[in-house]
């Protein structure tokens, strides 16, 4: 190879790298906004542990069950799957969302308590190849089941979910707006204990 | 006898002379001074109006400009050199051309007051509805059962233009005064999500009304 040709092949890859790189910097953002982005994604997720106490509870009228199914599934991925364990068998099963919610709605107990309680991040939203920002943020779930013969199942899971974030742009009322997406990927199960 | 007649005629003769000399001087003396004077004053008057037509026109001509006066001052400063009735045709059309941008700035500024009273009585309305839709989140994120909580859904319902008014909400504000916002959503979702999540942690940031009334787009903040 000429010495010429040598220095433009190696001019053409410090090109790329060089709009990679700035490509990446404009994805880049202020410390503010990303705490903003942490809040909302672990908001997104505290809204998904009422949507599942509301299914769980045998009380919530069936319409308004199937409405907050509906709520919930707009919160995933469209090929998001729920991890689902028990302290009586060793396989983990996985549902897509709403087979999970309705596989919890029929629950063969009298009483249902779900509640998921200290909700944090285990891997920080880091930003990807692709644009998006992708994280994982831990849960840990109590269940309570009760028969009518008054038989009660407890266990405590420890779940991650994989969330992803996307700037995305949408119109509204003539303008074009900017809006963070946070959406849920896999809830996977990590480990459950009495 | 002779010698009477010619002198009679003499006589005559000389006081037709003194007459007409005494008719010339009243003429040089009294008459030809005063045409001077005429003169002089035709030609101050002249001057004069020269003046006024001057100032007129850059008068007129300003009146054009951003001078720091007000349309009402330019207005009545037009009238006024309209009443001067100058009968000179640069003036005329000037004052024309001046009518013409003054009337334009006046329909201007009529409509600015009539859009500043509109703008008024629409934040004096926003400024109503901000506080009935904030109560309805209150009595839906507080009511006891699903029922009520569905009942206060339908009344903060008839407040916006359909259950589909765009909802935006603003998760941070950076210090340039850009607005970070959470997928956007509609009215009838967020009412229904305050009913399951039994809270709202928002305020109402912006509040677009139509024509009617209602509210046509909703922005919240997080408290």
């Amino acid at each position: 190879m000429s010495m010429s040709r040598y220095i433009m092949v190696l001019a053409f890859f410090m090109g790329i790298s060089a709009a990679l790189v700035g490509q990446e910097k404009s994805l880049e953002i202020t410390a503010q906004r990303k705490r903003a982005i942490d809040s909302l994604a672990l908001e997104k997720v505290r809204d998904l542990s009422r949507y599942i106490t509301l299914v769980g509870n045998k009380s919530t009228p069936f319409s308004e069950a199937q409405r907050v199914i509906d709520r919930a599934v707009e919160l995933f991925s469209d090929d998001a799957q729920i991890g689902v364990s028990s302290l009586n068998r060793r396989e983990i099963r996985y549902f897509t969302v709403r087979r999970y919610f309705d596989h919890l709605m029929a629950l063969n107990y009298e009483q249902v308590s779900v509640e998921w309680y200290n909700i944090q991040y285990v891997s920080d939203l880091e930003l990807q190849p692709d644009g998006r920002y992708v994280g994982v943020i831990t849960i840990f779930q109590k269940f309570t089941g009760k028969t009518n013969e008054g038989l009660k199942y407890e266990d405590t899971t420890k779940k991650d979910i994989t969330i992803y974030v996307e700037k995305k742009q949408t119109q509204i009322g003539g303008r074009l707006v900017d809006y963070w997406d946070v959406w849920l990927g896999d809830v996977r199960v990590a480990h459950t204990s009495k | 006898m002779k010698s009477c007649l010619p002198s009679k005629f003499a006589v005559a003769l000389r006081a037709k002379l003194m007459f007409a000399m005494m008719f010339f001087l009243v003429v040089v003396v009294v008459v030809a001074p005063g045409c001077s004077g005429r003169k002089k004053a035709e030609q101050a008057l002249q001057e004069q109006r020269d003046k006024s037509i001057q100032e007129a026109l850059k008068s007129l001509k300003a009146l054009m400009t951003d001078n720091g006066m007000t349309v009402e001052q330019k207005r009545a400063e037009w009238n006024r050199i309209k009443n001067l009735n100058l009968n000179h045709a640069e003036v005329d059309e000037w004052l024309e051309k001046v009518d013409v941008y003054l009337t334009q700035e006046e329909k201007r500024m009529a409509e600015e007051k009539a859009e500043a009273e509109r703008q008024a009585a629409e934040k004096g309305k926003s400024k109503k509805s901000f506080q009935q839709v904030l109560i309805y989140f209150e009595r839906i994120a507080n009511a006891p059962s699903v029922e009520e909580a569905n009942r206060h859904i339908q009344e903060a319902l008839s407040l916006f233009a359909s259950g589909q008014v765009p909802v935006l909400i603003v998760i941070s504000t950076s210090a340039n005064g850009s607005k970070d916002y959470d997928r956007p959503t509609t009215i009838r979702k967020y009412l229904d999500y305050i009913k399951d999540q039994r809270r709202y942690e928002m305020q109402a940031e912006l509040l677009k009304l139509d024509e009617q009334g209602k509210i046509k787009e909703l922005e919240l903040i997080k408290q």
